[in-house]
């Protein structure tokens, strides 16, 4: 993941317009906002993410802050989008059409196999994120997916600082006590690998 | 009643404890839980993996997406006539990548997952986004490899294209068909506000008939309700560098909302402007 300093430079070349400065940040964050509506809205997620982009991208001109305030301001967005896709489709979460062993299937012969799992590993957990009440859900994912601080996160949810330190734990609290997580400890190889590189944080 | 209350002190300290406050901070913070928690850690670390190939594999239309929308970002100030003519250069250059990406997926449908060009996510969605142009493959193509000055100048028309434009299409009268903007913009109204007035059914029905599909009327109709500026110079005269666009006053003040004081719609202010311009 990029650090800030760099996002920094891109952001201001996105906000004057620029294409290489907007794929450097779309790169940075894509990842994450996809895998936090993977959460809020399931199977549209990709969906969401485009209009999100589009949204941010129209009203990217009048932006006028650093990098943290963009990516609380673009988390906003996609929240928005999400609940406009809810409220449209009228159910909590659309649940993703074709299962993992699907996906596994159809992809193509060339990654590698541990990618694929990696891929898998993240699903799984997504989806194991997305059985939580919704704003435990969500505060665990700006919180630890999207790497957002407390306030941010706030922000982004409409909540109180308070309220977000609690539904985060909360959340944690019961990831912890699932059997399937439980069950899950030891037997991960990429989660260990992806560790490294998780800890530097998205 | 005493040696219940022993109990239960026994047990709250023999579990492993539920995570608190402090615990929680410090799984945020990617510190490894403490070993009463089996999993969790594991379960994070792959919530919040390195991107994988399928998740970036949108780049491209992103970046379109990006440059058609943010054309269309201009103050209302800006006289909207002729959706044309005006895009960056270097939009130009995306969007000449993207024709040709295009005129690869009508060709031969599965070639470039053959020759492993595109990752088959970024395959599907190119094909979903793109799909509803209905560009004529053998004429697209013919566009798109278009070189040199001349292709430059030809390269105008594939560029619109590259973005979600049904005008481009060249088969389609329908973007200036004044009851699909309609159809749009009560589509988009009814986004911003589901208890507002709804549309009919048949309403729905029709827009989706013509966006080619209900999941293609997001970007089919960002683009048609994007204002592009227009008495702007086309394409010989354009800007030869996107910064250029920033010649335009930006208005960094304008858009309070946009800096995120966690009022309600995020920028409810500049979307309908965007709209609204007559």
């Amino acid at each position: 993941m990029v650090a800030d300093d760099d996002l920094a430079e891109s952001l201001k070349l996105a906000i004057a317009g620029d294409e290489a400065g907007f794929a450097v940040l779309w790169r940075s964050l894509q990842p994450a906002i996809l895998r936090y509506l993977r959460v809020v809205v399931g199977g549209a997620a990709e969906d969401v993410a485009s209009e999100t982009w589009l949204q941010a991208a129209r009203d990217l001109r009048g932006f006028d802050g650093g990098v943290p305030a963009f990516r609380a301001w673009l988390f906003r967005i996609a929240r928005h989008r999400g609940i406009d896709e809810l409220r449209r489709t009228g159910r909590r979460r659309e649940e993703s059409t074709d299962s993992l062993e699907e996906r596994a299937a159809r992809s193509p012969v060339r990654d590698v196999a541990a990618e694929v799992l990696e891929e898998m590993d993240t699903a799984w957990a997504l989806e194991l994120i997305a059985t939580l009440p919704q704003h435990q859900a969500e505060a665990v994912m700006l919180r630890v997916v999207a790497g957002l601080d407390v306030a941010s996160t706030a922000q982004v949810l409409g909540r109180r600082a308070g309220a977000v330190r609690v539904a985060t734990m909360r959340g944690l609290r019961r990831l912890a006590a699932d059997p399937r997580v439980r069950a899950r400890d030891g037997g991960v190889g990429s989660g260990d690998a992806a560790a490294a590189s998780a800890s530097e944080g998205m | 009643m005493r040696w219940r209350r022993a109990l239960w002190g026994a047990m709250r300290t023999w579990r492993p404890g539920r995570i608190g406050l402090t615990e929680a901070d410090r799984l945020v913070a990617g510190d490894p839980p403490s070993p009463g928690y089996p999993g969790l850690g594991a379960l994070l670390n792959m919530a919040k993996a390195p991107a994988s190939e399928e998740e970036l594999a949108g780049e491209r239309a992103a970046v379109a997406g990006f440059a058609a929308a943010y054309r269309g970002a201009v103050p209302a100030s800006v006289p909207r006539g002729r959706r044309s003519a005006w895009v960056p250069l270097s939009a130009k250059g995306v969007a000449v990548k993207v024709a040709a990406g295009v005129a690869v997926l009508a060709v031969g449908g599965t070639a470039a997952a053959e020759t492993g060009n595109l990752p088959a996510g970024a395959q599907q969605r190119a094909h979903r986004m793109f799909s509803s142009l209905g560009v004529p493959a053998a004429d697209s193509g013919g566009r798109s490899t278009g070189a040199g000055p001349a292709g430059v100048a030809g390269s105008v028309r594939p560029s619109t294209s590259a973005v979600p434009t049904p005008r481009a299409g060249g088969t389609t009268p329908r973007s200036s068909d004044p009851a699909t903007l309609a159809q749009c913009e009560a589509w988009d109204a009814e986004r911003e506000d589901p208890r507002g007035k709804a549309m009919t059914a048949q309403a729905h029905r029709a827009l989706f008939a013509v966006a080619g599909g209900q999941s293609r009327v997001p970007a089919f109709c960002a683009a048609l309700l994007t204002p592009s500026p227009d008495g702007r110079p086309s394409a010989g005269v354009a800007p030869a560098h996107p910064g250029a666009a920033t010649a335009t006053p930006s208005h960094p003040g304008g858009q309070g909302t946009a800096n995120g004081n966690g009022n309600g719609h995020p920028t409810p202010g500049s979307h309908q402007e965007s709209h609204g311009t007559p």
